[in-house]
C-alpha cells in the first residue's frame, strides 16, 4: 500500500473515532472514487488495515450501486430514468446513447432517482449533476471528455 | 386569489454563517444553552409543537425523542439525508441553502437527547453537496457552536458526515444503521427500535433533514405558537418537491392544510405545460398511490391525503399526463416505478424480493396485452396479501399498493 493511501486510510479511521466498521464504507468510497473500482488487492489491504474479514467486505461492497469490483476504462455517466425524468424525455436520451455506444468516450448506466427531478432529464458524471440534459448536451459532453 | 408560499425554513437560507447569524441564526441554541433549559423541557416544547417527521412516515418527533432512555453513557443522533424516494429533492435544497439551520437543529436535538456525536448520512448521489456541508460544520466549529463546552455550558457536541454508497433502502432508518456499521443495507426486524438499540447497539434517534431544520424555529417561536401554524394534526410548513408536467418545477414551502393540491399545481407550479393533458398527481413520492384530476381539490396535509387513500410521504408531488394521444404511455411510467422497487428491493425478505419481480412480469404481460387488466389486479391483490406485514420494511408492499391503484384508476387509459 502506498504511503499516501495509508495516510488517507488513517485519516478516515481517525475521523470516525477509530471505529473500523464505521470507516469501512467511507474507505471503500475513497478507493472507488480514486481508482474507479475496488481491486482484490485493495480488499486484502483494507481487510488487514481495519481487521475486518475479507468476505464481509465483499458482502458489503457488492450490495451498493456505486461500489464496483470491475475495472472500468472509461468514466460512467449515470442517467436517471425515473418518472420525472421519463416525463421530460430521458428515454430519447438513453436511446441515443444506446445507438451511439461505439462513438462515446464514456460508459453510461441507467440509474434510479438522483434528486434532480426539477432539472429533468438529469444525470451524474463524477458525482456532479448534469441538468436539463438533451442530445445536444450529450454530444458536447462527449467532445469534452 | 393566487396562493403564495409561507416561509419559515426558506427565510433562514444563508450563503455563509455571518448571514445566518444576521438573520437570527443560532439564537435558539443560545436560548437553550444560555438559559440552561433542561433537555426534557426541549423535548416537551417539540411535543407541544406537534411536529411530525418529514421523511415519509410522519411520526411525532417529540415522542420519538422521548423514547431515548435517560441514563446510559452514549447516545447518537443521525440526520437522514438519504432522500431517495423518486420525485423528492427538498432536503437537497436545505443542504444547499440552509445548512446552518440544519446544524443548529442538530445541536439542539442532540442536546435534547444528550448525544455527544451526531452524523449526517448523506446519499452518494448528493456527494456534490458534501463540501458545502463540511464547510458549514467547520465554520460552526470555529465560532464555538460545536466542540467542547458549547457557549459555556457543559454540553459537548461534534457533527460528522457519512456518505452512503448508493441504495434507496438505506433511507429506511434501520437499513441506514446497518450501512453505517459497514454492512449491506438490510432493514432490521423491529422491535427493538433504534431508540433502544440503534447505532452499534446504542440508543439512537434518526430524523430527516427537514424535521431537524424545524427545531430552531420551534424554539424561536415556542411550541404552542408553532402548533397554530397549519392544521391541528399537521402543524407547521412543509417543503414540497414539485416536478413532472408543471411549468415551474421546484421546492416550495407551504403551510399545511391551507393550500390544495390543485392550488399547488396552478398557483405555485403555474399550471400544466402546454400541449399536455393532466392524468393525475402522485402526492408523496412514488410509494404514494395516485390521485385523479377530480381528487386534487383537497388540502395538502397528512390527514387529508390519507383520507383519499394515498399519503403525503416525503412531500414529493409528481404531476403526470400525456402529449397528443399517447395516453398509454402511462404504462411506461408505471413500469419505471415498479422497476424501481424491483431494483431497490434489498433481497432480505422473500415476499418483497420475489413479489416485486412478479409484479414487474404482470406489467410486461399487460403491455403486450397478454394479460387483461382485471386479471392483473387479481394477481397483484394475492401478492399484496402475501407481503402485508411479512417484510422488515414496507418497500415491497408499496410496490403492490401503487400498481394495484394505478391499474384500478386507469384501467380505461391502459386498455
Amino acid at each position: 500500500m502506498s504511503d499516501s493511501i495509508k495516510e488517507k486510510f488513517k485519516e478516515i479511521l481517525e475521523y470516525y473515532d477509530n471505529n473500523p466498521f464505521l470507516s469501512l464504507i467511507p474507505i471503500l468510497n475513497f478507493i472507488q472514487d480514486e481508482e474507479g473500482f475496488i481491486s482484490k488487492d485493495k480488499i486484502k489491504e483494507i481487510s488487514k488495515f481495519l481487521n475486518i474479514k475479507e468476505n464481509l467486505i465483499y458482502e458489503t461492497l457488492t450490495f451498493y450501486h456505486f461500489l464496483s469490483l470491475e475495472k472500468k476504462e472509461k468514466k460512467t455517466l449515470y442517467i436517471c430514468k425515473n418518472i420525472s425524468c421519463l416525463l421530460e424525455g430521458a428515454e430519447e436520451i438513453l436511446e441515443y446513447l444506446r445507438e451511439n455506444k461505439d462513438k462515446l468516450n464514456f460508459d453510461f448506466k441507467e440509474c434510479e432517482c438522483i434528486g434532480l427531478c426539477d432539472f429533468a432529464p438529469a444525470g451524474l458524471l463524477d458525482f456532479k449533476p448534469l441538468k436539463n440534459l438533451s442530445i445536444e448536451k450529450i454530444k458536447e459532453l462527449n467532445e469534452k471528455i | 386569489m393566487k396562493k403564495s408560499e409561507t416561509l419559515l425554513i426558506k427565510k433562514k437560507y444563508a450563503e455563509n454563517i455571518d448571514e445566518y447569524i444576521q438573520k437570527g441564526g443560532f439564537l435558539s441554541l443560545k436560548k437553550v444553552l444560555g438559559d440552561r433549559i433542561p433537555p426534557e423541557k426541549v423535548i416537551e416544547e417539540v411535543k407541544k409543537s406537534g411536529l411530525r417527521g418529514r421523511g415519509g412516515a410522519g411520526f411525532p418527533t417529540g415522542l420519538k425523542w422521548s423514547f431515548i432512555p435517560k441514563d446510559g453513557e452514549k447516545k447518537f443522533l443521525i440526520c437522514n439525508a438519504d432522500e431517495g424516494e423518486p420525485g423528492t429533492f427538498k432536503d437537497r435544497e436545505i443542504l444547499l441553502y440552509a445548512p446552518y439551520l440544519l446544524i443548529e437543529g442538530m445541536i439542539i436535538s442532540s442536546y435534547a437527547i444528550q448525544a455527544e456525536v451526531s452524523y449526517i448520512y448523506l446519499r452518494k448521489e448528493y456527494k456534490w453537496i458534501y463540501d458545502r456541508i463540511y464547510k458549514a460544520i467547520k465554520e460552526s466549529e470555529e465560532i464555538g457552536f460545536l466542540g467542547k463546552n458549547i457557549l459555556g455550558s457543559s454540553f459537548n457536541h461534534r457533527i460528522k458526515i457519512f456518505v452512503g454508497a448508493g441504495a434507496y433502502i438505506c433511507g429506511e432508518e434501520t437499513a441506514l444503521l446497518e450501512s453505517m456499521e459497514g454492512k449491506k443495507g438490510f432493514p432490521r426486524l423491529k422491535p427493538p427500535y433504534p431508540a433502544n438499540c440503534g447505532l452499534f447497539g446504542y440508543p439512537t434517534v434518526i430524523n430527516n433533514v427537514e424535521t431537524l431544520s424545524n427545531i430552531p424555529i420551534i424554539i424561536e417561536i415556542g411550541g404552542d405558537n408553532y402548533s397554530k401554524i397549519g392544521v391541528p394534526k399537521s402543524t407547521g410548513t412543509r417543503l414540497i418537491s414539485l416536478s413532472g408536467i408543471v411549468k415551474k418545477k421546484g421546492v416550495y414551502e407551504i403551510e399545511q392544510g391551507k393550500i390544495t393540491v390543485r392550488e399547488i399545481i396552478e398557483d405555485l407550479g403555474e399550471g400544466i405545460k402546454e400541449n399536455y393533458h393532466l392524468l393525475g398527481v402522485i402526492p408523496g413520492g412514488i410509494s404514494a398511490p395516485p390521485l385523479l384530476p377530480d381528487e386534487i381539490d383537497i388540502t395538502y396535509d397528512f390527514e387529508s391525503i390519507i383520507e383519499k387513500g394515498s399519503m403525503s410521504g416525503s412531500g414529493a408531488i409528481i404531476v403526470f399526463g400525456y402529449k397528443e394521444d399517447k395516453k398509454r404511455e402511462l404504462l411506461k411510467l408505471l413500469k419505471s416505478a415498479v422497476k424501481f422497487f424491483k431494483e431497490e428491493s434489498c433481497g432480505k425478505c422473500t415476499p418483497c424480493r420475489e413479489g416485486t419481480w412478479a409484479i414487474n412480469d404482470i406489467l410486461e404481460k399487460i403491455e403486450k396485452r397478454e394479460t387483461q387488466i382485471g386479471e392483473g389486479i387479481e394477481i397483484i391483490d394475492v401478492l399484496h396479501k402475501r407481503m402485508k406485514g411479512l417484510c422488515a420494511c414496507p418497500l415491497g408492499e408499496s410496490c403492490a399498493i401503487i400498481t394495484e391503484s394505478f391499474l384500478k384508476k386507469y384501467s380505461d387509459v391502459l386498455k
